[in-house]
């Protein structure tokens, strides 16, 4: 591995120049500051990064923490917010929780996260009084995606509104008995509980009932749509629409009605939240999110708040919704009388 | 304001903790460390208060003087498709277990792999690298040697460095055997242009795959049916097209991922093409969408191979000696080809 002395040899200089030309101190001309830093780079020589943070306080590494990388949603999110933090020279640690508890209790343990990282992106989890706690210890900006955490930074859609927008679609449309597939899964999460808010209160205020058979657990994920599309769909009286809280999960409902020998939409209408990589390809009608955008706005927000700490300026959390809006595709029709 | 954002981050160090316990710095130091040379009820004192102080050696400094970082970086072209996130996701349990965090590295075409490779951030960041998928030139390959880690390759191969695949040949002779077996004689294969400039193993033996099953059947594998489109949602509609165009177009295509026959089906299907009636489609993958969509594929065990990949990396860590690793393939039959049309 190239170090500092081989830079020096190379160029004739003493260590002591060089050091000072790559941390960029006086003393040195700019001339030779240039050579230096070639001639660091033809090598090959990176500073220790452990060095540096020794010496200024900082790791340049943001943490993600993220409840399953596999979703598209998550993995879409992490994507926008790597982009971010690669152009300002930050490194992302993942935090990949696959839906386990246990997972989840390590990242927020004391000391976990404690030096290792400058600031954390927490995806779509609702944080515990504990583990808000923990994150208040480290001393460094949080940011949330995906959830509705008061005093803390936060970017998201709001879910109660995408969801009013997906269930009025269908009731506008002249469907009378909706589904409803959503799910809290194994970890808490904000989204689910307003999606199913949103669903309930379209409902009323359309004078529709409230039917529990018609809500049915999906898990968000797409095998948990297929069973939750089933379970609706061998209804007796089933619905004529079906609104399902995530379009993976919508894609598993076109799949159960596949499987039941029912026409979508002539037998049935599917809408869902996301608009995901593929939600064109299934003709899917959804409610689009910037997915890719929220994660590059999570990023800038620590970024922004790092720099204030810097400059020693006050740093103000800011709660940023994003719009989300209907994409009617070929899933929704008015129901057959 | 819960943010933390205003609140000085927690300032204790070693000083405080060895003014508190009454012993030295060196002692409070060599106590945090396990390093023998202080009684237990000293190191039980220095942890008991360097809890309460919320103290914690600094992972980086200790790492200086232990030589690693505890960490693994991960290199992939993207986050966000299919591929890469299931071996991401398959890959962080095996290093969760063994207490390494998961650096991430999102290294999109020629000028961002140029740039990675120029500053090399992985390095000194990280104990191993596990370069995944992530195509590279005959330059750049050089260059991964400066990186002075250990390097491993998932989903593919580079040089001489360890790695966890598949038998890329055996996947793309076993996609076209398939719809050759169906009497088909005109195959077209689709692929995307990311790679292009370098030497991947998976690309290129694919590619060499589609050929020579096609020159061994006797078949047609002229440069009109191997099209090439931008990385991008929607290539494979884009290449779909290209090949109906054709004057005499193709009766199958296979496709280098399921992603991109899942878009040639649905180009097919818009113009008015019955599939498999009119057009068979094979891809490459066994992504979770795939029954839905009914299709062929030669599945290629992802979730396996980031597993064995992220193992490979610790046992290097740990000293052992590893050996490549050809994770194996299969052909699963779904409604997406069927007999050539007559």
């Amino acid at each position: 591995m190239t170090g500092i002395k081989d830079v020096a040899k190379e160029l004739k200089m003493s260590t002591a120049t060089v050091s000072r030309a790559l941390r960029g101190l006086p003393g040195v001309s700019a001339t030779t500051r240039e050579r230096v830093q070639q001639t660091a780079r033809a090598l090959g020589y990176v500073p220790s990064p452990s060095a540096v943070r020794l010496a200024s306080g900082q790791t340049n590494t943001v943490a993600v923490v993220v409840p399953w990388v596999t979703r598209w949603f998550f993995a879409s999110v992490v994507e926008g917010a790597e982009e971010v933090l690669r152009d300002h020279d930050y490194d992302l640690l993942l935090y990949n929780l696959a839906g386990s508890a246990d997972a989840r209790h390590r990242v927020f343990e004391a000391g976990r996260l404690t030096k290792r990282v400058d600031a954390v992106l927490v995806l779509s989890l609702q944080p515990t009084d504990v583990e808000l706690a923990r994150l208040e210890a480290l001393g460094c900006p949080v940011t949330f995606v995906g959830a509705d955490v008061p005093g803390w930074a936060t970017v998201r859609i709001d879910d109660e509104q995408a969801a009013r927008t997906a269930t009025r679609h269908l009731i506008e449309l002249g469907h009378r008995r909706i589904g409803y597939v959503g799910g809290a899964g194994v970890l808490d999460f904000t989204a689910p509980n307003a999606r199913e808010a949103g669903y309930r209160g379209s409902l009323a205020e359309a004078g529709l009932p409230h039917d529990p058979s018609l809500e049915v657990d999906g898990a968000f994920t797409l095998a948990g749509g297929i069973e939750a599309g089933r379970r609706l769909l061998e209804l007796e009286d089933r619905p004529t629409g079906i609104f399902a809280a995530s379009d993976e999960m919508a894609i598993g409902v076109l799949r159960a009605a596949r499987q039941l020998d029912l026409r979508v939409p002539a037998d049935v209408s599917v809408v869902g939240i996301d608009d995901h990589e593929l939600a064109a390809f299934f003709d899917l009608t959804t409610v689009s999110q910037p997915v890719h955008e929220q994660g590059r706005l999570a990023a800038r927000q620590v970024l922004d708040a790092l720099a204030a700490t810097v400059a020693e300026e006050w740093w103000q959390p800011a709660q940023v919704i994003l719009p989300t809006r209907l994409l009617q595709r070929g899933s929704t029709r008015p129901p057959r009388l | 304001m819960g943010s933390g954002a205003g609140t000085p981050p927690s300032t204790a160090n070693m000083a405080d903790v060895a003014r508190a316990a009454g012993v030295s710095i060196a002692t409070v130091s060599r106590a945090l460390r396990g390093v023998p040379g202080v009684s237990q009820a000293t190191r039980d004192r220095v942890e008991r208060i360097a809890h309460e102080l919320s103290y914690v050696i600094s992972p980086e400094a200790s790492s200086l003087s232990r030589g690693h970082t505890g960490r693994v970086a991960v290199v992939m072209p993207h986050l966000d498709a299919w591929f890469y996130s299931a071996m991401l996701a398959s890959m962080a349990p095996v290093l969760r277990a063994a207490d390494l965090d998961l650096l991430v590295y999102q290294v999109e075409g020629e000028e961002q792999r140029a740039g990675f490779l120029r500053d090399l951030p992985a390095r000194r960041k990280a104990d191993a690298v596990i370069i995944t998928a992530l195509p590279m030139a005959q330059a750049e390959v050089e260059r991964l040697d400066l990186l002075g880690v250990h390097v491993v390759v998932a989903g593919g191969s580079i040089r001489n460095h360890p790695h966890v695949s598949v038998d890329d040949l055996e996947v793309g002779r076993l996609a076209v055997q398939h719809l050759v077996e169906l009497g088909h004689r005109r195959i077209a294969m689709i692929r995307t242009s990311d790679t292009d400039g370098t030497t991947w193993s998976s690309d290129l033996l694919r590619v060499r795959a589609w050929r020579e099953t096609l020159a061994a059947g006797g078949l047609d594998a002229s440069d009109e049916l191997l099209v090439t489109e931008t990385y991008a949602v929607g290539a494979g509609g884009r290449a779909m097209a290209r090949l109906l165009a054709l004057p005499e177009p193709p009766t199958a295509v296979f496709a280098y991922s399921d992603e991109l026959a899942f878009a040639a089906m649905a180009h097919a299907r818009s113009t008015g093409l019955r599939v498999p009636q009119d057009l068979s489609v094979v891809g490459v993958d066994g992504h979770p969408l795939g029954e839905q969509v009914g299709v062929t594929t030669v599945d290629q065990d992802v979730a396996g191979q980031g597993r064995l990949a992220a193992n490979m990396a610790l046992r290097l860590l740990s000293g052992e000696q590893v050996t490549d690793v050809d994770v194996s393939v299969r052909l699963v039959r779904r409604r997406s080809s069927g007999p050539a049309p007559t």
